[in-house]
C-alpha cells in the first residue's frame, strides 16, 4: 500500500529518477530493487550492450549500483567530494574484490532546499545538481562502526558518456578500483 | 537445490545444452561467457568461482536473463538447471474425468511404486535381458534406485518426476553387458524408454502378438513382464487416466541419435489392459513349481468349524531362492493351521512348506501342501 513519502524518500526517489533518466538516454537498461525498505542490498542493476567505445570481449555488461542522495553540501577538496556512508555493511559489500559482478556507489547531491530540487516549464524539466559515482573495490577496511567517509572523484560525473566509458572498461574486464586518498580513509564523526 | 549449490561448470553445460556457445576465448577473467547466434549482443555470464560472495546472485542474474530469452519462468529454469546432470523420466497423469480435486491416495502410492519398478525392471533388463526377472532387487538395480529422486510435481497437474544423476554409480562389471563403457543410469533410462516405446507402438500398430513372440524369441528382450506390471500400476480403472511419459537427458552424456530430446510417449487408458495381457504372456513361460519354501505367515483367513477348530486359507510370504519375496495363498488343515497361528503370534517364527507354487499375479496359489512345519527362532 502506498504511504506518504518522507523527505528522505523523496530524495531517494529523485535519485532513482536520475538513474533511470541517464541510463535510458544512454540505451542502458535499469532495473531497480525494492525501494526504501531495503537498505542492505543493491538498489539497481544497469545492463548495457555493445558497441562500447574501445570495448572488450563482453558485449553485455552488468553493473550493480548502490544509490544514495544527499542534500548536505559535500566537502570539496578540489579533486573529490566527500560522502559519509552510514554503517559498514554497505561499505564492506562494495569494497570486496571477490565479487563476480562489479558494483559502484552513485551519490546524487541535491540542493539543500526542496523547492530547488526540480523545476519544469513547457520547455524543460530541470533536476538541479548531479550524481557522481565511485568504485570502492579494494578500499581499506574500517573499524568505525558508525560509517565511513568516502572520496568521490569529481570527474566521475554519472552521465551517459561516463556510464558508457565505465561499461567499456568492464567489458574489457578492467574493473575500476578505489583510489584511496594519500592519507588513511577518513572516518565520519 | 539452491542456486548456490549449482556448480559453475554444471551451469555452463546446462546453458550450452540450450544452444548457447562459449566465446572463442573460452574463459574471460574467470567468467564463463556464452553467446547465441539468435541473440546478437546478448551474453550469459557465469562466474567460475563458487566461493565468490555474490555467486548465487550472479547465477540468478544469468538464469533470469536466460529465462527471459527462453520465455520460461525463472523457477522452472532453475529446476531444470538443478537436474541438468540427471536423466529423468516424467509421468504426467491426464484424464477425461476431473483430476483437479486430486488423485486417490492409493493410486498416487501405486504410481510411485510403478515408477520405481520401471527403474528396477529396466536396470535388470540392462544387466540380464529376459522376459521375466524373478528377482527385481538385484544389488546393482537397487543401488540405482537408491540414487533416484522423486522431483517436485508441476503446478496444476500431476507429474511424477524420477531423476537420477547420470554418473551416480559405476557401470557394473557383469558379463554380457551390451555397452560396458556407457553409463549404467543412461542405459537403464534408455531401456525404459525403448521398452515402453516399442510396447506402445505394437499396441497402436496392432502387432502385439508378433511383438510378444519376438520378445520371447529374442536373446536380449527389451520388454519384461516386470516392466509391464510396473506400467499397469500407473493406471487407475476409475480415473481411466492416460500417462504421458517424457524424458529429460543429462547434458553431460551424449544421446544416441534415435533418442530425440523432448519426446513424449502417450500410454492411453485403454492400452493398460493390453499391457497386462503382455505381462501375462511373458510370464506364461513359468510353470508350476514343486519345491520346499521358507516363509512367514502374514494373514490368517481360516474359519472355525462347529467344534471350534480352525482351518482354511492362510497368506504366506515366501522367500524364493532367487531372493524375491512373494505372497501366496495356501489352504491348511486344522493341524497345519494351528502351526500357522503359532507362527503368526511370534514375529520371528518361520515356516517351511512343501508344496506346488502356481504362477500368476500375487498373491499366488500354493497347492498340494505335503508338509507345513514351524522352524526358526520362534519355534520354542
Amino acid at each position: 500500500m502506498a504511504t506518504a513519502l518522507t523527505a528522505v524518500n523523496r530524495e531517494s526517489e529523485l535519485s532513482y529518477a536520475y538513474l533511470h533518466a541517464i541510463a535510458s538516454h544512454a540505451g542502458v537498461n535499469c532495473k531497480t530493487s525494492n525501494r526504501h525498505d531495503d537498505n542492505a542490498g543493491i538498489d539497481a542493476m544497469l545492463t548495457g550492450w555493445e558497441p562500447f567505445p574501445n570495448g572488450g570481449s563482453l558485449t553485455e555488461v552488468d553493473i550493480k549500483v548502490q544509490l544514495k542522495a544527499s542534500i548536505k553540501p559535500p566537502f570539496d577538496d578540489g579533486d573529490s567530494l566527500s560522502y559519509f556512508l552510514s554503517g559498514t555493511q554497505q561499505y564492506d559489500d562494495l569494497r570486496r574484490e571477490t565479487h563476480a559482478s562489479p558494483r559502484i556507489l552513485a551519490v546524487l547531491f541535491l540542493p539543500p532546499k526542496a523547492e530547488d530540487w526540480l523545476t519544469h516549464s513547457h520547455e524543460q524539466l530541470v533536476l538541479r545538481k548531479c550524481a557522481y559515482w565511485v568504485s570502492l573495490r579494494g578500499a581499506p577496511p574500517t573499524d568505525n562502526h558508525a560509517g565511513v567517509t568516502v572520496k568521490i572523484p569529481k570527474h566521475q560525473v554519472f552521465d551517459g558518456t561516463g556510464l558508457m566509458k565505465l561499461m567499456a572498461s568492464i567489458s574489457r574486464r578492467e574493473i575500476p578500483a578505489y583510489q584511496a586518498p594519500a592519507h588513511r580513509v577518513p572516518h565520519g564523526d | 537445490m539452491a542456486i548456490k549449490d549449482l556448480s559453475p561448470s554444471g551451469l555452463r553445460d546446462f546453458v550450452k545444452s540450450l544452444g548457447w556457445q562459449s566465446l572463442p576465448d573460452g574463459i574471460v577473467d574467470r567468467l564463463y561467457v556464452l553467446h547465441h547466434a539468435d541473440a546478437p549482443r546478448r551474453q550469459i555470464v557465469i562466474p567460475m568461482d563458487q566461493d565468490a560472495p555474490d555467486y548465487a546472485e550472479a547465477c540468478e542474474l544469468a538464469l533470469s536473463k536466460l529465462a527471459d530469452l527462453q520465455g520460461m519462468k525463472l523457477a522452472d529454469l532453475i529446476q531444470l538447471a538443478a537436474i541438468s546432470r540427471d536423466d529423468s523420466i516424467y509421468y504426467r497423469v491426464t484424464s477425461g474425468g476431473a483430476v483437479d480435486d486430486g488423485l486417490p491416495l492409493s493410486f498416487a502410492a501405486s504410481l510411485l511404486l510403478g515408477a520405481e519398478q520401471i527403474l528396477l525392471a529396466s536396470a535388470c533388463t540392462v544387466l540380464r535381458p529376459q522376459t521375466h526377472h524373478p528377482r527385481l532387487h538385484r544389488t546393482e538395480a537397487t543401488q540405482l534406485a537408491g540414487h533416484a529422486r522423486f522431483g517436485h510435481t508441476e503446478r496444476g497437474s500431476f507429474v511424477v518426476r524420477v531423476s537420477c544423476p547420470v554418473d551416480a554409480m559405476e557401470t557394473p562389471s557383469v558379463p554380457d553387458l551390451a555397452h560396458a563403457n556407457e553409463s549404467f543410469v543412461r542405459m537403464t533410462m534408455l531401456t525404459a524408454r525403448n521398452g515402453v516405446r516399442q510396447l506402445v507402438r505394437a499396441i497402436e500398430e496392432d502387432t502385439l502378438s508378433s511383438f510378444v513372440d519376438s520378445q520371447r524369441a529374442a536373446a536380449s528382450p527389451i520388454v519384461s513382464s516386470n516392466l509391464c506390471e510396473a506400467l499397469t500400476r500407473l493406471h487407475n480403472d476409475d480415473l481411466r487416466n492416460n500417462i504421458d511419459m517424457s524424458f529429460r537427458w543429462a547434458t553431460t552424456v551424449a544421446l544416441p541419435q534415435d533418442a530425440a530430446a523432448g519426446e513424449s510417449i502417450r500410454i492411453r487408458s485403454d492400452y493398460f489392459g493390453r499391457i497386462d495381457d503382455v505381462r501375462r504372456e511373458l510370464r506364461a513361460v513359468e510353470f508350476d513349481r514343486d519345491d520346499v519354501f521358507i516363509g512367514t505367515v502374514e494373514h490368517l483367513n481360516g474359519e472355525f468349524d462347529i467344534e471350534g477348530n480352525r482351518a482354511g486359507e492362510v497368506v504366506v510370504a515366501l522367500l524364493l531362492r532367487e531372493g524375491e519375496i512373494i505372497k501366496a495363498r495356501v489352504v491348511l488343515d486344522q493341524e497345519q493351521y494351528a502351526r500357522a497361528v503359532a507362527a503368526h503370534l511370534d514375529d520371528r517364527a518361520l515356516v517351511r512348506i512343501a508344496g506346488r507354487l502356481c504362477p500368476g499375479r500375487q498373491p499366488r496359489t500354493l497347492t498340494n501342501v505335503t508338509s507345513f512345519i514351524l522352524i526358526g527362532p520362534g519355534r520354542g
